[in-house]
């Protein structure tokens, strides 16, 4: 204490005399020393953020316990920690004062002083307990979490050059870049931009004929002009409308939404029996978003299609969202009456992962144990999410004897993998996740984290409620236009597939624990612009894809931007994107003209597989005709039924929430691109296409190969070297080695 | 930059070219402990293989041993030892080991006759009876035993380790899974027990064929191309990357795409060449007993995983029982499916024999050898209330795991059971602290080997694991 005194009383009277000077200036309740400190303004928000994750009810370190007035004023393991009146007899504030605490990384002086008069004036204590979910920390989000928040139209920033914006998106973009000193790049060429286009709208390669100047794609009924397509305006657009409307779009995109909520065709454990059905499923998230059904009610049909539209089939069929995940058959059916109840708690978390991540982006999972480590979820809340999902079960069985004869609409009578409800126990907390545990009974209910948003979490259901009503509540509380997380998901996602990453480079995860956002207040006027414009996706495609942000070339030098920003965070560019194993595939096919583009359907099968008790898979038929020359969104995706080629160009496992794929390269990879039977069918193909296209003639052989795998001619010496290969091998073989080549396998 | 994108670009980078030169030395790595390696801390050990028991081997008829159990001998559970849980809904009466026990070996380690061989290295090993699991279902359990976590989609063990150490040998991949030859596809739960989950895919195990022919698919061109087809074909899309590169202003992934064609290549050689047993003396082969028609099938895995290990794999996983046929339900000691006597018989030698070879080269001190199982057996019969029977139930709440090698205490049991070897009731160890103690011994803190995916910074360990100090030399 003698070393102590005599620095806080020159550390004092300095701060007092800076207060004195700063309450001469202003009114700032802060630093002004006559008014009284608030508890609840300023007191609660600095314990919440900066001591509570330590001294709360369940890790009081030192035995100090901050959260409420009565365990506060008891003190820890070293004594009083407050005594009201006197900082500096006040262990809390010696501590402080010293940079003891919080370790590492002390307070500010004003907030010292804030909490330093709070005490002088006499601890008193405001709202009790303490919320610690209120305010964010360095350690964990609160309520008032950026993306919690309201989405509040912004404005459009000012930017120098104004020639370069085409759209809102490129004000946004453009500010930033400005900002940090940096130029975006020049436009792509269009050739570039038409694959660029074709892989990411529909997922398939442009194969084009030139005819009187012009390029055509006679299978899509579309036609281009290559000098004003560079250009901005209607004959970009048109490509742009044409691929949007073409069905190869849901296609395209459902696949998108399938990794997201790990759409899976078996039911994975020891048993994984594939589910026959499940397609069904598939098609109509396809034909929606063909359809550019509104993302509100995309949402409310997969959550509750069969109660809100009781006799419209195609809602019924929606809710196999819910149920195409795992389902243990053998801990369901067999073990003790307690494993039983064990299993059933870790298919819930299962559910409540795949509602939370995919559509709200949030881990609400992860607080079924604990009250969320980074998020404003307590574990509560968990158990009364999860009762909203209580009906729910991933049976084996499929729902039989559907009988639908709608006034409008299609009849349907027959069997479907969609939800057979059930009505679900009374919901308890479970002490540290454990069944064996039951804690407080719990009703069905939203988040408080997003209260705020005005959106309420109470539906008013009781822990009895009926199935049918907390699945519409569940519903209507994610598609609820002042939900702030459900546009700012999805906008985010789409982002992330056109651009190659995410405005937030975690679009599963805007919690804590995710990334924040680049462009916070692009994010929030896209995310205005969606909902208010009606939740159409195709608006917000067109918006992106006509941007001058994304026309950048992405095969361009810059020093600046490199040195600042290598991860192109900033946009200065284009991505540079391997293509994805489906992609591949279905270039592969589209090339060689072997593929069937017939939609919908029953799922292909591509492995050979053995059904006794359980379903057991092997390795791919090596099968090459119609049946299977399909989309690769249209395989059977049985749980460990994966194909190798795929499964080698990261195709994800079906039991894997997957937000964002990896673009891996290594030699399994390599091995499979060169030898795999079916890479090598296409190729054989593609020769007796490019024969019968063009005859005999070798230079036009290659030429044709170029154009259709490529979509440009080939170079004198890259001709040369074709000639050289194929007098000694074959066109095939050729064409085996075009299928490898980076310039194929990489989207500009 | 983030750690593991240095991690994954290592892999093609810098790795690759230390592969370069391995080719040209030796094509059997060096194992050189005096070289610092470990992520965290010093290693103990370089290299793992593991000896996965599907189905559920019975503690108390292999290295558990309850002399207790004689006296209750067709008696009731008592209820001091807790309630009966059985699996499949019938538990019977008590029944003593099916097989006798004795003390081996200078350590005096306590072990049944089931494996008569396993029992001449007894002081080779570090048993462990006070394992306990979370189910008494397989798949959820073999998920665990091998991922961490009772539901799909996560990790497996091997692929932490690739993700974490990498490999030292570009010409293999650093995850290997040699399956049971005898025809089901898939363990039970499939590859999902060596998937690489969220983790990039080149950490997945790569399963290699054991049935006879090709060991890996697509390692030679369907179509039967010759080797200097081959060597053209490379050579021409080598000049094509070549020419696109230089019109191209980001290389990294380009570039790692043209070099990995070339470890494509060697690869093609590697596989096959440490799959060959030609090379090994008659002796060595008998070690295995490739020479007996009872174990031939494992023998075989087991000489591959020291072959594999020595070329530089990093975790090389030998799967035993046809899908689950540790799963003895109905009679432990009989000759068909599902007995222990029947699949001891099957992996006794080869594991025997593995340990020692690994001895005699020096290998065992930079290896961990693993020897798991999803859960044990219950202490009681699978039968009717009041009945007894050869067979025996799933058990999580106590079984033994085993392991050998680098950084271990030799000739040492860890940990009890109760009297009747039903529940852990002394140090229990988890999946996860066994994980941890894996790590560990490879240089890793379980605590830091992490990778975010969908709001969570994820390990193998989930938020659990200690690691077993007790065990280590």
């Amino acid at each position: 204490m003698e070393i102590r005194t005599p620095k806080y009383q020159s550390h004092f009277i300095l701060l007092a005399l800076i207060a004195l000077i700063i309450s001469a200036q202003s009114d700032r309740a802060l630093a002004d020393p006559r008014s009284r400190v608030s508890f609840d303004q300023q007191i609660a928000p600095l314990l919440a953020s900066r001591c509570l994750s330590c001294h709360n009810a369940t890790e009081n370190k030192g035995g100090l316990n901050l959260l409420s007035e009565a365990s506060a004023r008891g003190g820890g393991d070293s004594g009083s920690a407050i005594a009201a009146g006197k900082p500096d007899q006040s262990l809390l504030w010696q501590r402080i004062y010293d940079d003891e605490m919080p370790p590492k990384h002390p307070l500010s002086d004003d907030e010292k002083e804030v909490l330093r008069r709070w005490i002088a004036d006499g601890a008193e204590w405001g709202s009790d307990p303490i919320d610690p979910f209120r305010y964010s920390s360095n350690d964990r989000a609160g309520y008032d979490w950026w993306s919690l928040k309201p989405i509040v139209q912004p404005d459009l920033p000012w930017v120098t050059n104004t020639d370069w914006p085409q759209n809102e998106i490129d004000r946004f973009v453009l500010s930033k870049l400005e900002a940090a000193e940096l130029a975006p790049a020049k436009q792509a060429d269009s050739r570039t931009l038409l694959r660029r286009l074709y892989f990411d709208l529909i997922g398939l390669p442009p194969v084009l004929k030139t005819e009187d100047g012009k390029w055509k794609d006679e299978t899509l009924g579309i036609e281009i002009d290559p000098d004003s397509f560079q250009y901005y305006g209607a004959s970009y657009n048109s490509v742009v409308d044409a691929l949007l409307n073409s069905p190869h779009y849901g296609e395209r995109w459902g696949r998108h939404w399938m990794d997201v909520i790990r759409f899976g065709e078996s039911q994975g454990f020891e048993r994984n029996r594939v589910r026959p059905n499940v397609w069904r499923y598939r098609d109509w998230v396809i034909e929606a978003l063909n359809r550019d059904m509104p993302y509100d009610e995309f949402i409310r049909m997969q959550i509750a299609g069969d109660v809100l539209a009781p006799d419209d089939f195609d809602a019924l069929i929606a809710t196999g969202y819910l149920v195409c995940g795992t389902y243990d058959m053998v801990g369901y059916e067999m073990g003790s009456p307690e494993m039983k109840k064990a299993v059933r708690q870790d298919a819930l978390e299962d559910m409540v992962a795949a509602v939370g991540q995919s559509m709200l982006g949030l881990t609400i999972n992860c607080a079924r144990c604990h009250d969320h480590k980074f998020d404003p979820i307590s574990q509560r809340e968990y158990y009364q999410f999860a009762s909203l999902l209580g009906g729910v079960n991933q049976d084996v069985d499929e729902r039989k004897g559907i009988t639908l004869k709608p006034a409008n609409g299609q009849p349907f009578e027959g069997a479907a993998h969609v939800i057979i409800p059930k009505q679900p126990p009374t919901f308890h907390v479970l002490i540290r996740g454990n069944s064996r545990n039951p804690g407080e009974v719990v009703s069905p209910r939203g988040l408080l984290a997003l209260a705020a948003a005005g959106v309420s979490e109470d539906f008013g259901l009781g822990p009895d409620a009926p199935e049918s009503e907390r699945r519409v509540a569940l519903a209507k509380w994610i598609s609820d236009s002042r939900n702030p997380l459900t546009p700012r998901v999805m906008v985010n996602r789409l982002w992330h597939y056109h651009f190659g990453q995410g405005i937030v480079d975690t679009p599963s995860d805007l919690g804590f624990s995710g990334g924040r956002p680049s462009h916070p207040e692009l994010l929030d006027w896209l995310a205005r612009r969606f909902v208010d414009g009606g939740w159409k996706l195709k608006d917000l495609h067109r918006l992106m894809v006509t941007s001058a942000t994304y026309r950048q070339a992405s095969n361009v030098r810059n020093a600046a931007a490199e040195a600042k920003d290598i991860d192109n965070r900033l946009l200065w560019r284009g991505p540079l994107r391997r293509l994805d194993g489906e992609s591949t595939r279905d270039a592969m096919l589209t090339i060689s003209g072997a593929l069937n583009r017939k939609t919908g359907g029953p799922s292909y099968f591509d492995m050979t597989s053995k059904l006794e008790y359980d379903h057991t898979f092997a390795g791919p038929t090596g099968e090459f005709n119609d049946d299977v020359n399909r989309r690769t969104v249209y395989r059977l995706w049985a749980r460990c039924g994966n194909n190798p080629l795929l499964e080698s160009l990261d195709c994800p496992d079906p039991s894997v929430m997957l937000a964002r794929r990896s673009q891996t390269i290594t030699p399994v990879q390599s091995l499979s691109l060169l030898n795999n039977r079916f890479v090598e069918q296409c190729a054989e193909r593609l020769a007796q296409r490019v024969t019968q296209q063009v005859g005999d003639d070798i230079d036009s052989r290659i030429s044709e190969v170029y154009q259709l795998v490529l979509s440009r001619d080939p170079k004198p010496r890259e001709l040369e070297l074709a000639r050289e290969f194929i007098r000694k091998q074959s066109l095939s073989q050729f064409c085996v080695v075009m299928l490898n080549t980076n310039e194929f396998l990489f989207v500009e | 930059m983030k750690r593991r994108n240095v991690l994954s670009h290592a892999a093609f980078g810098v790795a690759g070219m230390a592969a370069l030169q391995m080719l040209q030395r030796d094509a059997v790595a060096q194992v050189d402990l005096k070289k610092p390696f470990g992520l965290h801390h010093a290693a103990r050990a370089k290299h793992v293989i593991h000896i996965y028991l599907g189905g559920g081997l019975s503690q108390v008829d292999s290295f558990d041993y309850k002399p207790e159990l004689e006296k209750f001998h067709g008696k009731e559970l008592p209820a001091e030892f807790g309630k009966a849980e059985p699996f499949m809904g019938k538990a019977g009466k008590l029944h003593r080991s099916h097989y006798a026990f004795k003390q081996r070996g200078e350590s005096g380690l306590w072990m049944s006759e089931l494996f008569p061989s396993l029992n001449e290295v007894a002081d080779e090993l570090t048993i462990i009876n006070s394992m306990v699991a979370e189910t008494a279902n397989h798949t959820p359990g073999s998920f665990q035993a091998n991922t961490g976590f009772r539901q799909m989609g996560f990790p497996a063990m091997g692929s932490w380790l690739s993700y974490g150490l990498g490999n030292d040998n570009d010409n293999l991949p650093s995850f290997i899974v040699l399956p049971d030859e005898r025809g089901n596809p898939n363990p039970v739960g499939g590859s999902f027990s060596w998937s690489s989950g969220f983790l990039p895919p080149q950490h997945q195990g790569v399963p290699l064929n054991t049935k006879g022919g090709p060991p890996i698919l697509d390692l030679q061109p369907a179509s039967g191309l010759g080797a200097d087809a081959q060597h053209e074909r490379l050579e021409l899309l080598g000049q094509l990357n070549e020419m696109h590169l230089e019109t191209q202003a980001h290389t990294e992934q380009l570039a790692a795409r043209i070099n990995s064609y070339e470890l494509a290549a060697r690869m093609q050689n590697a596989i096959p060449e440490a799959m060959d047993f030609s090379s090994e003396p008659q002796h060595i082969q008998e070690l295995y007993g490739l020479d007996r028609d009872e174990c031939r099938g494992t023998a075989r895995n087991c000489l591959a995983a020291r072959r594999l290990i020595e070329r530089g794999v990093r975790t090389v996983q030998v799967w035993t029982g046809d899908g689950i046929s540790w799963d003895a339900h109905e009679d432990i000691t009989g000759n068909g499916y599902k007995s222990h006597t029947g699949e001891a018989r099957r992996i006794d030698r080869p594991v025997a024999g593995l340990i020692r070879d690994l001895r005699q080269r020096n290998l065992l001190d930079s290896t961990v050898v693993m020897i798991t199982t999803e859960f044990g057996r219950t202490p009681y019969a699978q039968a009717g209330s009041g009945q007894l029977s050869k067979g025996r139930d799933h058990h999580p709440d106590g079984f033994t795991n085993v392991l050998v090698g680098g950084g271990l205490k030799a000739g040492f049991a860890y940990g009890a059971t109760d009297a009747i070897g039903y529940s852990a009731i002394e140090n229990p160890v988890t999946t996860y602290d066994m994980h941890a103690t894996i790590l560990h011994l490879l240089g890793i803190d379980h605590e830091r080997l992490t990778f975010y995916h969908n709001g969570i910074q994820r390990r193998l360990t989930n938020v659990h694991g200690d690691v077993v100090k007790e065990i280590l030399s």
